[in-house]
């Protein structure tokens, strides 16, 4: 009797090491379905995707705040340390940019009258709003950032994003009070750009790394460290002349650019609508509110 | 005055519902806090996936209280929350769940360093993993160079990552003991 019950005890140890054995392979082919299902229906995942960054928004923006405060005071360290100088080259720039002001508000009248001489029919005017960044999903494989928004927003997929040194990417999916910031240093961003002076015509390739390439490039374009990247408008996906980087590298036919966007002390983003229809439509993307 | 009725059924059954559950919470935590902008230059290239520092550690020493469905759980939630395509991270922490657990018995009775190495180990062969998947979703190469920064970076911030899961694990043995 207690042998058998000891083989009836052997025989279900036996099958319940078949059952988890089987759990486990198929836990392993339902990450495996699952990236199929990225794949094959990406809208359902994007929706799935922008939801949850909805529910967790509140807990990140919390837990960015340490991080926050502590750049802050470093910062107030550092200008206390170095305010006197910082004095000095503001009232310069200040007395500079008055005669600059004087200058354009001279051109600006006279562009109204030109314009309304040739009876021209301005773009429409950009929207924009501010956000807060308040998670850094960025790793070695993807560059992207997400900022809360706010409940009452206007933010849509393909939203240019700008600090006030350049270009910092642009939106890559809205929910209802965060958005996706897709970086220009992504390995899935591609942007029409020029360089200039010689405005030559290329595509600014994202590559996970700090730096992105310049791809595209005419072969007879002589390229050199410093020359200053645009974007070129192409495509309709950009504006022409928002500022990207400089050249920072040219080696071995690999052209690096240098961003302007500091991307260490980002806090506050502009999201702004040029009103450019160059994505495809897609309003199946946005979480409806 | 009516004292706190701290031996009454109910919670005493919520408390043994927070004891069981807080594995997951703290690794939920980590991975909530990982996400937050550091501010350091030059650090978001490199960001490591500090995540497969919780599913090692309650792999080798709590698998009852962390199983191989909350490792594809979180997995998953770091999909969503990342921009990583859907699918990769959850296969990684099921694998790397599965690889960690597997050596369970060798690693469990082992002191610290060795435990570290163990995790240094495997963990290399799980970046190699995550690069390659990566590389077949995109179909094109992240430079791996980046990826291995991160890996050392993940190795250096192993012992501060692990300590509030050791200190939780400890209250737990406690805790169980005292119940015994």
């Amino acid at each position: 009797m207690a042998k058998q019950h000891g083989a009836g005890g052997s025989s279900s140890f036996q099958l319940k090491s078949k059952l988890q054995r089987f759990g486990l392979a198929a836990l392993v082919a339902a990450a495996f379905g699952l990236m199929l299902l990225g794949k094959a229906d990406i809208l359902l995942v994007e929706k799935g995707r922008i939801l949850f960054n909805d529910i967790t928004a509140p807990v990140l923006m919390l837990l960015s705040k340490p991080a926050e405060v502590t750049v802050r005071v470093m910062q107030n360290l550092h200008e206390l340390v170095s305010i006197r100088r910082q004095n000095a080259v503001l009232r310069a720039e200040n007395e500079k940019l008055n005669l600059i002001k004087l200058d354009t508000e001279q051109l600006r009248r006279e562009n109204e009258e030109l314009r309304d001489l040739m009876k021209y029919i301005p773009l429409p005017e950009a929207s924009s709003v501010s956000a807060r960044v308040i998670a850094d999903t960025g790793n070695s494989f993807v560059q992207s950032l997400l900022a809360y928004t706010g409940y009452h927003h206007t933010v849509k997929k393909g939203n240019v994003v700008l600090t006030g040194e350049g270009v910092l990417g642009r939106i890559s999916s809205v929910g209802v009070n965060v958005a996706r910031i897709l970086l220009i240093t992504d390995i899935n961003s591609r942007i029409p750009v020029k360089v200039e002076p010689m405005n030559a015509q290329a595509i600014l390739s994202g590559d996970n790394t700090e730096y992105p390439q310049l791809i595209s490039l005419p072969n007879n374009v002589k390229i050199s460290v410093g020359d200053r990247v645009i974007t070129s408008g192409a495509a309709g996906v950009y504006p022409a002349g928002l500022p990207i980087g400089t050249i920072v590298s040219v080696a071995d036919g690999i052209i690096k650019v240098r961003p302007f966007v500091n991307r260490n002390h980002l806090e506050i983003v502009r999201i702004v609508d040029y009103g450019l229809s160059g994505l495809l439509a897609d309003p199946i993307c946005e979480v409806s509110r | 005055m009516r004292s706190f009725p701290v031996n009454s059924p109910v919670f005493t059954y919520l408390a043994e519902k927070l004891r069981f559950y807080s594995p997951k919470l703290l690794t939920l935590f980590i991975l909530l806090f990982s996400l937050a902008p550091t501010y350091l230059p030059g650090y978001s290239a490199v960001r490591p996936n500090f995540m497969l520092i919780p599913v090692f550690y309650w792999a080798v020493y709590k698998p009852e209280n962390f199983s191989v469905i909350a490792a594809f759980t979180f997995g998953l939630m770091q999909d969503l929350l990342e921009e990583t395509p859907l699918g990769v991270n959850t296969l990684v922490f099921t694998v790397f769940y599965i690889l960690a657990e597997s050596q369970r018995r060798f690693l469990s009775n082992k002191p610290f360093s060795s435990v570290w190495v163990g995790f240094a180990v495997l963990s290399l062969i799980i970046l190699f993993l995550n690069w390659l998947i990566i590389a077949i979703n995109y179909g094109r190469f992240s430079p791996f160079g980046t990826a291995f920064v991160g890996y050392l970076i993940l190795l250096a911030a192993y012992p501060v990552v692990v300590w509030p899961c050791a200190r939780l694990y400890l209250y737990l043995l406690d805790k169980n003991d005292g119940d015994v």
